[in-house]
């Protein structure tokens, strides 16, 4: 990254299939880094704050765990973008889980360019096979009050506590077969095109999603430099 | 007490072990409040800073390969080179809209002058609240004899039945570690420290008309967290 700051912010996007661990490498990159890390769930849990129509239909539709509407995210990033491009020291920043739809990895590779920030994106894609993402997600669980996944599952059976906050460890309510494959579906149909159109312009980075975070780390600190 | 409204930056102040840490970071995720960490904000602007660069501070220069050496061999920065940065940090993330959690400053009455002062000019007092987690010095003995953090991610990982045996993090799968600073001799300096410096800092709160509020910090950590939320509306 130390590099390429002379060139342009770094802009790092990181997409994979559920249970690929984007999360956690996005928190040990904003760590590595002290960069800011974009997410969509983030920005619309803060805007549902406002007591107006979008924030009540934004809570409404989490809720329900549907889609989100583009305009409406979009709204919010671009409002990111311009607090970020007013920020005096900034290193670049990360987004995580998003582009979700090719249509949306157009809009934002038009507001990057408006922002000027479009010369230096990288897309990290952290790859596990669809068995995979479903083996891990299956056994997944994570803290009910701070939301921290015990990563590697099969070793950790006999946690019952968070082992952060002390909190109760549960199951997810859609990490079941038939939510785990629509989920898969879903990336397939929707997410693999944007990672297609990442591949074409030449800024895809594939790391191997199936090792230790650890090494998924290292590898992609590798690939950024 | 009533609960803050929307504050602008919460401080947690308490003894080592008081878990002021897993709070903050809990807090900064629940809230995407910033996680203020003095060592990694300066650490990282010496760092990137080029060889021969320097900044000048009330007619002082401060070389940065001479701060970065200051820190190799483990002695503490000057307060007003720690005050600069501070400020300008601050000052960004209060450009940018973004809230606070502080846990490991200020240390002593210095800084928290300091650092109230320019608080209160860019908030107002009633954006400010200091949480001060209440802990016994035999607790704070026994706790950090026996916590552990991970490798990767410094997850700080509590001592219990079910993690005590555990080598790796469960979050992460790096190595689990105790704090090169938790050995007992260090921390009974670092108990003294406190007591002498820090603690102080809780009167010097009140007399400034901040709202603080007081937790035990023995309880289990989501109950602490609980009572600290509670005192928050955002």
């Amino acid at each position: 990254m130390k590099s390429s700051e002379k060139k342009q912010k770094a802009v790092i996007i990181i997409l994979g299939p559920s249970g690929s661990g984007k999360e956690i490498q996005a928190e040990l990159l904003r760590k590595k880094f002290g960069v800011d890390c974009i997410g969509s769930g983030q920005l619309l849990r803060e805007r549902g704050k406002k007591k107006d129509f979008t924030g009540r239909k934004i809570l409404q539709t989490i809720d329900r765990g549907g889609l989100m509407m583009t305009p409406v995210i979009f709204k919010l990033w671009v409002d990111r973008f311009e607090k970020l491009k007013n920020k005096k020291n900034l290193k670049g920043f990360i987004m995580c889980g998003c582009p979700r739809k090719i249509f949306e990895a157009r809009l934002i590779e038009e507001t990057l360019k408006w922002y000027e920030w479009n010369k230096n994106v990288k897309v990290i894609l952290i790859d596990i096979s669809p068995k995979e993402s479903v083996r891990r997600l299956t056994k997944r669980r994570m803290c009910e009050k701070c939301g921290k996944i015990i990563f590697y599952a099969d070793k950790f059976v006999k946690i019952k506590e968070c082992p952060v906050c002390g909190g109760e460890i549960i199951k997810r309510a859609d990490d079941t077969v038939a939510g785990i494959k629509r989920r898969l579906a879903w990336f397939k149909n929707d997410v693999q095109p944007v990672i297609n159109y990442y591949r074409k312009t030449g800024r895809l980075i594939k790391i191997n999603g199936e090792q230790s975070i650890e090494n998924v780390f290292s590898d992609i600190l590798k690939a950024l430099k | 007490m009533k609960p803050s409204k929307n504050p602008k930056i919460i401080i947690i102040l308490g003894p080592p072990g008081s878990g002021k840490g897993t709070q903050a970071q809990l807090l900064s995720e629940k809230l995407d409040f910033f996680q203020w960490e003095t060592s990694s904000i300066i650490g990282r602007i010496i760092e990137q800073a080029k060889k021969g660069e320097f900044v000048e501070i009330e007619g002082k220069k401060y070389f940065f390969e001479e701060q970065e050496k200051i820190r190799r061999k483990g002695l503490l920065w000057d307060g007003r080179f720690i005050f600069y940065f501070t400020k300008k940090k601050i000052e960004e993330l209060t450009e940018e809209g973004k809230g606070i959690v502080m846990s490991g400053s200020p240390r002593n009455i210095e800084e928290g002058r300091r650092l109230i002062s320019l608080l209160k000019k860019l908030y107002g007092i009633k954006k400010i609240i200091v949480i001060f987690l209440k802990l016994t010095p035999k607790e704070t003995l026994w706790r950090n004899s026996h916590r552990r953090e991970c490798e990767l991610a410094t997850h700080s990982i509590l001592y219990t039945k079910e993690t005590k045996k555990l080598k790796r993090c469960p979050l992460d799968g790096s190595k689990l570690m105790h704090r090169k600073d938790d050995n007992p001799e260090i921390i009974k300096t670092r108990l003294e420290e406190y007591r002498k410096k820090t603690y102080p800092l809780l009167v010097f709160f009140r007399k400034q008309g901040l709202k603080v509020k007081e937790i035990n910090g023995e309880h289990p950590v989501a109950d602490v967290f609980n009572a600290i939320i509670t005192n928050i509306t955002y």
